[in-house]
């Protein structure tokens, strides 16, 4: 929705019309619009929080063991992009690593639970490579 | 004519005052839902699912507090106060998507009402939402009573999750 706000805004519009104005000034377009893109984060969000509940309560083990294997190798693809600490101004040495972990972490699991509209081509096609992965865990062994 | 009339219709705020309703509506009624999940964990002696859900809910206000209080200690009291309120009442994202649509200006803020935004979302929705709405999935398939409140609640958890996405 960050999305939404930021094209409707009468500021950006104006000051970047070039950039932003893709949702169409209509009553019912704009409507249609938003609508969709709650349904559309809502739905991804509904089927990844049943999909994971549902091998929760097969196996534990097994649920952890899949966000952290999900998790470390999203840090690992950061790291190895040299894209991990990021530039905030007062941030240095051991610091910056530590917040570059907490943010990288709260992203992946904002995106996995909410869509993948946060994370730009490449990263996105690798994301959802590990999200279809994951997505598997309804192939998961049954309950004993 | 027509040309100031287009103009106008772009620049215009729209559905804006639906929106909002809607963001407020949706966090008020899930944390309505939320309340009565509580309390029927607590009547059917689910005590630590209960707490689980309270102390989910308890860091989200805390950290968004503590990080409101961070981008306007330069504010008065009474400001840090009503900014606080909108927090402890749920109406916050309802808030921040009016500033943001209206271009809102504060020059005692260290943040743009976008920023403020996002990452009142992202804290809400790392440390509730989704926490939140995957215990209450994991309490209604492996309990044996499957009541229509618990399923309505993980709907309307599902629908403010997808509302306050990025």
């Amino acid at each position: 929705m960050i999305s939404y706000d930021m094209d409707v805004s009468v500021a950006n519009r104006k000051e970047v019309p070039l950039f932003y104005g893709y949702i169409k000034d209509g009553n019912t377009e704009r409507g249609i619009t938003f609508v969709l893109l709650i349904l559309l984060a809502s739905l991804h969000n509904l089927s990844r929080t049943i999909g994971t509940a549902l091998l929760l309560s097969v196996s534990k083990e097994l649920t952890f063991g899949i966000i952290l294997a999900e998790q470390v190798l999203y840090h690992l693809y950061k790291i190895v992009r040299r894209d991990y600490v990021m530039f905030v101004v007062g941030l240095e040495g051991g610091l910056k690593w530590v917040v570059a972990f907490f943010c990288h972490t709260v992203f992946k699991i904002l995106v996995d639970y909410t869509g993948e509209r946060v994370i730009p081509g490449r990263e996105k096609r690798f994301h959802r490579i590990l999200t279809n992965f994951s997505t598997c865990r309804h192939g998961a062994p049954p309950r004993p | 004519m027509a040309r100031s009339a287009q103009h106008l219709f772009a620049s215009s705020n729209m559905g804006l005052a639906k929106r909002v309703t809607l963001g407020a509506l949706l966090s008020v009624m899930d944390m309505i839902t939320d309340m009565g999940v509580i309390n029927s964990y607590q009547a059917s002696g689910k005590t630590s699912q209960a707490n689980s859900l309270i102390a989910m809910i308890g860091s989200s206000l805390a950290a968004q507090l503590l990080f409101m209080y961070g981008l306007n200690r330069e504010k008065s009291k009474w400001k840090i106060l009503r900014e606080s309120a909108f927090i402890v009442t749920f109406l916050k994202p309802g808030v921040d998507a009016y500033r943001v649509a209206t271009g809102h200006e504060d020059k005692d803020s260290t943040a743009s009402p976008l920023v403020e935004m996002a990452v009142g979302k992202g804290v809400e929705l790392a440390f509730e939402s989704i926490p939140g709405g995957l215990l209450q999935a994991y309490v209604f398939i492996n309990s044996p009573e499957k009541t229509t409140f618990l399923l309505v609640s993980i709907l309307i958890s599902a629908l403010t999750t997808g509302f306050r996405a990025p």
